[in-house]
């Protein structure tokens, strides 16, 4: 008989003990390789974030909470508008692009969206040249963008979170709220019962602005009966060195409002992140302990109940080598078995529950595979070695004694 | 009583600034007239004097503030300048409240009219005396922030002016940019003479060294940002290229130092 029939028949003999050892080490696995997969993709998703973002500052009611920044506007409450003319006019460098926004619910063809208002840049650039003289002293091009005269792409909307200009008539839709609506550019759609023609579908984002209706900021005010208010202003791409003071700047300016930076949010996706690879690493702990004494009690067991036979295998000839690479070769498919199947299994919860749980895109990450069967290879080989050795130092005579 | 004087002075304000019989009487009672707002305005332009524009609402300690600074320093700029007060919530009203867009900035507001109708400085909620001088500026700032208040490019061309003829020549790479269909419309041409001393300060902003020899070519855009400066001549081609580097990269020509300026394109 070889050695591994040996092995094979050995596994299959105490089935529910094996099964036993099998879940304690496969679902570690499983939850180690599915908080690392969605870990790795949320931090993807944040970093990506504050690229795409730049040094980005937000403007909000004092009440408002943080979570996610592409939905800070969608809270409820409002700030004045005159805050915009305030930070326009203000003296403060860095406050080049300005996107204030106004969101409220609306209904269309029975599928609910969100209709937000924006301010292009055109109506309060002048304003901005209120500052006088000292405005070309301000540092030179910093975050400020040039617009071309002719050459108003509406669709960079989606990129650079500020436009030029828009008219009063013209909307410009999310690329999930096109397709769900079937609409697409110069189509006409009918918001909270004013004609509007869409002016362009916006590329996929993958946030929320996929879901939003883009209106003038004032046209919004009047559909809404809000009167002259914003949810929030962002204030795009200054600098980093810039932001840093910005914050306290703008605070002291309007000292009734929320000032944060997309850092300030990130931030706390990081914290989450952070606690998520903790908790892997707390479940890598417990299944060592857990796992490992699992294994261990169960090739002790084994070994103590198989003692006869390994006394009788080791009269017919068999030397301690081979008795110790039995129970060792038993482990080491009991460890791959167990981390194999617990990426496997690992794999599937992240890339299902991914999206759910983190809001994010979860793929496969197969450069996990080799460190969940390493762990669980060497966990099961580390816990079987005394009970494998025990086995393999049996005196045969003793063995037979008993019987 | 401090209230009242206040309403009187803003009456005597606009009396004196308008030069015409503007009467500040309670919006339900005032006749459909035209707006004492604008009327001041093509008063001091046509004076060639500054005007002081003064937004409010409603009579509170701001205002008030504001107002008190403002109306003795107009004492001492004598005939340089000229004030109005315009209540922002009166249907007279509605055109200057309206073409400013004061309906949605925060007021008490002075907004500082050059002749040529450029705003040169704005002050919302509180001002004091000297903030008040730094609205008079030199011609050609004025002229550079009235296109750029109108969303144009501006090509600023600071070269001496002959000691014979009082007319600039104009580069013809600067002349051709302006002629261009493109730009035509959003482009205009200020000169300044890096000898006249009034313009001293705008080249100190612009950093443009005025004892260069020949001329410098300064590109601004909307709302002033300096997007390219050439010393010597200069081609249509150059200002093209650095108005398209200035679109393409919002850090163009910036100095914003490591870890990077605005989104990632």
């Amino acid at each position: 008989m070889k050695l591994q029939t040996l092995v094979l028949r050995e596994i299959f003999e105490r089935k529910s003990q094996l099964l036993t050892s099998f879940l304690a080490i496969l679902l570690g696995i499983t939850v180690i390789v599915s908080i690392k997969n969605i870990t790795y993709y949320s931090e993807k998703a944040v970093a990506r974030e504050m690229d795409s973002l730049g040094a980005n500052v937000l403007v909000l009611p004092k009440s408002a909470t943080l979570q996610d920044y592409y939905a800070a506007d969608m809270q409820g409450e409002t700030i004045p508008e005159e805050y915009v003319t305030q930070l326009a006019m203000s003296d403060l460098a860095g406050l080049d692009n300005l996107s204030p926004k106004l969101s409220v619910p609306v209904e269309l063809q029975g599928k609910t969206f969100t209709l937000t208002g924006i301010l292009p840049k055109s109506e309060f650039q002048a304003k901005a040249a209120w500052s006088g003289a000292g405005i070309f002293s301000r540092p030179i091009g910093c975050g400020a963008s040039v617009g071309m005269m002719g050459s108003d792409d509406k669709k960079t909307l989606a990129r650079k979170r500020v436009i030029e200009t828009l008219e009063d008539n013209e909307v410009l839709l999310g690329a999930d709220v096109a397709a769900k609506l079937g609409l697409k550019e110069a189509d006409r759609l009918e918001v909270l019962g004013r004609p509007f023609q869409v002016t362009a579908v916006l590329p996929q984002t993958g946030t929320v602005d996929d879901s939003r209706v883009f209106a003038h900021l004032h046209v919004v005010q009047d559909l809404s009966n809000q009167g002259p208010v914003i949810n929030a202003i962002e204030v795009i791409g200054c600098c980093q060195e810039i932001s840093k003071g910005l914050v306290e700047k703008i605070n002291r300016l309007l000292p009734d409002a929320k000032v944060v930076t997309i850092t300030q949010i990130a931030d706390a996706q990081i914290k989450i992140n952070r606690m998520m690879s903790n908790l892997s690493l707390m479940f890598l702990v417990i299944i060592v302990f857990v796992g490992g004494a699992s294994i261990a009690n169960y090739m002790y067991a084994n070994v103590f109940e198989r003692r006869r036979e390994i006394g009788t295998l080791m009269a017919l000839g068999a030397g301690s080598g081979l008795v110790l690479r039995i129970f060792l070769l038993k482990a080491l498919i009991l460890g791959a078995a167990g981390g194999g199947g617990g990426y496997v299994l690992g794999t599937v919860l992240a890339v299902v529950l991914g999206p759910k749980l983190a809001g994010v895109l979860v793929l496969p990450m197969p450069v996990l595979a080799l460190p969940a069967v390493g762990i669980s290879v060497a966990l099961a080989l580390a816990a079987s070695y005394f009970p494998a050795r025990r086995a393999a130092r049996l005196d045969p005579c003793a063995t037979f004694q008993e019987v | 009583m401090t209230r009242t004087l206040l309403s009187l002075g803003m009456v005597a304000a606009a009396l004196s600034a308008t030069g015409a019989a503007f009467a500040q009487s309670p919006p339900g009672l005032r006749p459909a007239a035209a707006s004492k707002g604008m009327a001041a305005i093509e008063h001091a332009a046509a004076g060639g004097k500054y005007l002081f524009v003064f937004f409010w609402r409603e009579q509170n300690p701001q205002t008030d503030a504001m107002w008190n600074v403002l109306q003795p320093a107009m004492g001492k700029f004598g005939a340089a300048a000229e004030l109005v007060a315009v209540h922002v919530t009166d249907p007279a009203e509605k055109p200057i409240v309206t073409r400013f867009g004061v309906d949605r900035s925060p007021v008490p507001l002075v907004l500082a009219l050059a002749p040529n109708g450029a705003i040169t400085k704005a002050f919302p909620l509180k001002l004091d005396e000297k903030q008040l001088s730094q609205a008079f500026v030199s011609r050609g700032t004025a002229e550079c922030l009235r296109a750029l208040q109108a969303r144009k490019l501006v090509l600023l061309c600071v070269q001496s002016r002959s000691a014979y003829v009082r007319q600039v020549s104009i580069q013809p790479g600067v002349a051709d940019f302006a002629a261009d269909a493109r730009f035509a419309p959003a482009t205009e041409i200020v000169s300044v003479d890096p000898a006249d001393p009034a313009e001293a300060s705008l080249l100190r902003d612009l950093q443009v060294d005025p004892g260069a020899v020949g001329p410098t070519t300064v590109l601004l855009a909307p709302p002033g940002s300096v997007v390219g400066k050439f010393v010597g001549a200069v081609s249509k081609e150059q200002l093209v290229a650095a108005l398209q580097a200035a679109q393409s990269n919002p850090c163009a020509g910036g100095k914003c130092g490591p870890g990077g300026c605005g989104p990632k394109r």
